[in-house]
């Protein structure tokens, strides 16, 4: 018994110093892959204009602001929301009570996004990143975090920023 | 008896006083030591510009960014992969030279390898097309 609690408590000392912090922020080969996913260009020279547009659309959207400074380009915002479906939670529940264990689903979630303007390199438009995550909370107050990479996701907030770029510029 | 338990309360206080203080005030590394690898100077003078890419880097390094600000030279930003906190300042230390020092936290502990921030300081330099030079 004794060996075997010396061998336990000399594996946990040798595994916790083997955290390795090598790769800690360390560029991975997808970050420019997931730059461009983020980022799109916008023909002007007004960036009060996109910050405003960027900020029309987060409030379209139910965000709530959290921070800004314009003069870095930046907004930040975030909202709560309901996760999961309730077809998903109760074909869950049931699959659940056929398997005989708990059911384990979706409550809520806290939706992030940080959005950063940035003047183009050959200084003729400005490039919008615009970065969605979320912390997920499942009904036993479990929590997960995860980035949002659904293309989709940033193709249709781009879109909806065009618009928002237009009616704004038009006092709409 | 109770002189007993007077010293032994007396001494619990003193504990207790000695691990807060560890905890708001203590740090395994001298001041020096820390600012040498959690500092890097830049041969440029435009705070904003650096600031951005400070940004761009947390973003392409997978941070979410929870505040900047222009006039203090902050920024800050949470990374989940890592669960980690890294707080980034840049100032301006003469016409030609900026200093960007990051520190960052990982779970409950301050984040004290040098080659994290090393990490970050390549990172950066990238971003920024400038070398990063050790401060002295």
């Amino acid at each position: 018994m004794k060996k075997i609690f010396c061998l336990l408590c000399w594996s946990v000392i040798v595994l916790s110093g083997c955290v390795s912090y090598e790769h800690y922020y360390k560029l991975d080969e997808n970050y420019l892959a997931r730059r461009q996913l983020e980022t799109r260009r916008f023909e002007t020279q007004n960036e009060e204009l996109l910050l405003i547009s960027s900020a029309q659309v987060l409030q379209d959207l139910g965000f709530t602001l959290n921070e800004s400074e314009t003069k870095l380009g930046l907004i930040t915002a975030s909202k709560d929301r309901e996760a999961g479906s309730s077809g998903e939670k109760i074909g869950i529940m049931i699959l659940a009570a056929l398997v005989g264990t708990q059911a384990v689903y979706d409550v809520n979630q806290k939706i992030y996004v940080t959005l950063v303007s940035t003047k183009s390199h050959d200084a003729k438009g400005y490039n919008v990143r615009i970065e969605f995550a979320r912390i997920i909370w499942n009904n036993f107050k479990q929590a997960r975090i995860e980035k949002i990479q659904d293309k989709k996701i940033y193709t249709d907030f781009f879109d909806k920023l065009s618009q928002s770029v237009f009616l704004t510029a038009h006092n709409i | 008896m109770r002189r007993f338990f007077l010293v032994c309360f007396f001494i619990c206080g003193l504990c207790g006083c000695a691990s807060v203080h560890n905890d708001v005030l203590g740090t395994s590394q001298s001041q020096v030591q820390m600012r040498n690898y959690q500092s890097r100077s830049f041969d440029t003078n435009d705070k904003a510009m650096v600031m951005r890419a400070v940004i761009s880097t947390m973003q392409d390094l997978g941070f979410i960014i929870d505040r900047a600000d222009e006039k203090l030279g902050i920024v800050s930003g949470t990374s989940f992969s890592h669960a980690s906190k890294l707080t980034v300042s840049v100032r301006v230390v003469n016409s030609k030279q900026i200093i960007v020092r990051a520190n960052a936290q990982v779970g409950l502990k301050a984040l004290e390898e040098p080659i994290a921030y090393q990490n970050f300081f390549n990172a950066l330099a990238q971003s920024l097309f400038l070398e990063a030079h050790e401060v002295e």
